[in-house]
């Protein structure tokens, strides 16, 4: 096993996939790093790819006027940023910050599309983690929303 | 009693701290509320928010939600309220000692936790590790703020914030409170939850402390339903078997797990 493969292995998204598909996710990663301030992705461009962050820590935000810029999500080591990659038009829906150095693996969406092409059980191993991911992050808006509700239904 | 001070929290949201026209003292365990009224308005259900080693300054926060809650948050210092009470169960701290401690909670849901907050840092040896993780919708929404601060730069106490959205100034953590239950190293085994805030929101935090390893019986929550009279006699509080101003409001999530999620009892 590659420097990068145990890397990878050693991140909770891939820390349980099969060694022949660690192989594979591993050569559509690179790994990169980001100062403080630097962004990672900016709203409306082309989403190609999703970050494994391995260390420092990333801010979801929007232009929300007239609040002006807003953090909405923040993530450290250990998470997975993006979704956009997998699904048409391929644009990344906001701007995500690092909020400190940070270390991450970029992972090539077009690489692994290809991969999943060719090896479905990949694909469905990398969608059921996403799926995962998105159904915690979408349990964790409702909760916000109900607790919006909650606030101005007993004003 | 009268309104010795009064503090504007948050928006719609007071303090208000309160002393005996006769000077004595009130004595009350952390978790219990009293009834407060308002001369012509009516009377409210309200936690108590102050520290119970302080007996002399009675604390109160209170959120202007109906007519008596508006009417109250418009009192000023050195106007009087009627106080009935102590009412209702009290965070078990006596039972807890030796055990590690994490509350977790958010918006108003910190003024119940408070005195227990209070009375764990009174008696901070007695306990184990200690951490408070409190969510708002953003920073503006957080409350006590200053002591939030003064707490933070102990070393004796965790404290974790997480905010729903915020400005470029804010350098903590930004998502739902439940998600830094997750990402706080919580020890089971030893280690007792605290819990309040809205009931959904407190579901959503159980399962959480569950994921955490902690099991039902080491989660105590507070609930809140309509109370009206404070003694068990109206029933406008009755949660099935269980009357939620006298048996309540604090209750050991085991004892009412079953309760909690039904639509009709």
């Amino acid at each position: 096993m590659s420097q990068e493969q145990r890397t990878l292995h050693g991140h909770p998204f891939f820390h349980d996939l099969e060694p022949r598909h660690l192989a594979l996710v591993a050569g559509c990663a690179h790994e990169v790093s980001f100062s403080a301030g630097d962004y990672l992705a900016r709203e409306g461009h082309p989403a190609d790819h999703f970050f494994l962050l391995l260390s420092g820590g990333v801010r979801m935000e929007t232009s929300a006027p007239p609040l002006g810029v807003l953090g909405i999500l923040s993530a450290g080591a250990g998470e997975v940023l993006g979704f956009n990659w997998i699904y048409p038009p391929y644009k990344w829906s906001f701007d995500y910050r690092a909020t400190v150095d940070t270390r991450a693996f970029q992972m090539d969406g077009r690489c692994l599309r290809g991969e999943f092409a060719q090896d479905h059980e990949l694909g469905y191993q990398l969608m059921t983690r996403f799926s995962a991911v998105l159904g915690r992050n979408l349990d964790a808006t409702h909760l916000q929303i109900l607790e919006l509700i909650h606030e101005h239904g007993t004003r | 009693m009268v309104i010795t001070k009064k503090r504007r929290e948050i928006e719609g949201i007071h303090t208000f701290w309160l002393e005996p026209r006769d000077g004595g003292e009130f004595h009350f365990d952390p978790g219990q509320f009293n009834m407060l009224y308002v001369f012509g308005a009516g009377e409210v259900p309200i936690s108590i928010s102050g520290d119970p080693g302080k007996p002399g300054r009675l604390v109160h926060t209170v959120r202007a939600v109906g007519k008596a809650t508006q009417r109250l948050c418009a009192l000023k210092t050195g106007e009087s309220l009627g106080v009935r009470g102590p009412f209702g169960s009290a965070w078990p701290m006596a039972q807890l000692e030796g055990k590690n401690i994490v509350f977790v909670t958010s918006g108003l849901g910190l003024a119940p936790l408070r005195p227990a907050v209070y009375w764990l840092l009174n008696h901070r040896q007695r306990y184990g590790k200690a951490t408070l993780i409190y969510g708002a919708r953003n920073p503006r929404r957080l409350l006590y703020v200053d002591e939030l601060r003064k707490w933070r730069g102990r070393f004796d106490l965790r404290v974790e914030l997480a905010v729903g959205s915020a400005d470029p100034t804010w350098d903590g953590n930004i998502g739902v409170v439940t998600s830094l239950v997750s990402k706080t190293f919580v020890e089971p085994g030893n280690t007792v939850a605290l819990i309040c805030s809205s009931e959904r929101m407190m579901r959503a935090m159980v399962e959480q402390l569950n994921q955490a390893g902690l099991n039902d019986g080491d989660i105590y929550l507070s609930l809140e339903r309509s109370i009206k009279c404070g003694l068990g006699l109206c029933g406008h509080c009755q949660l099935g078997p269980t009357f939620i101003c006298k048996d309540g409001p604090v209750y050991r999530y085991d004892q009412v797990k079953g309760l909690l999620a039904q639509r009709e009892l």
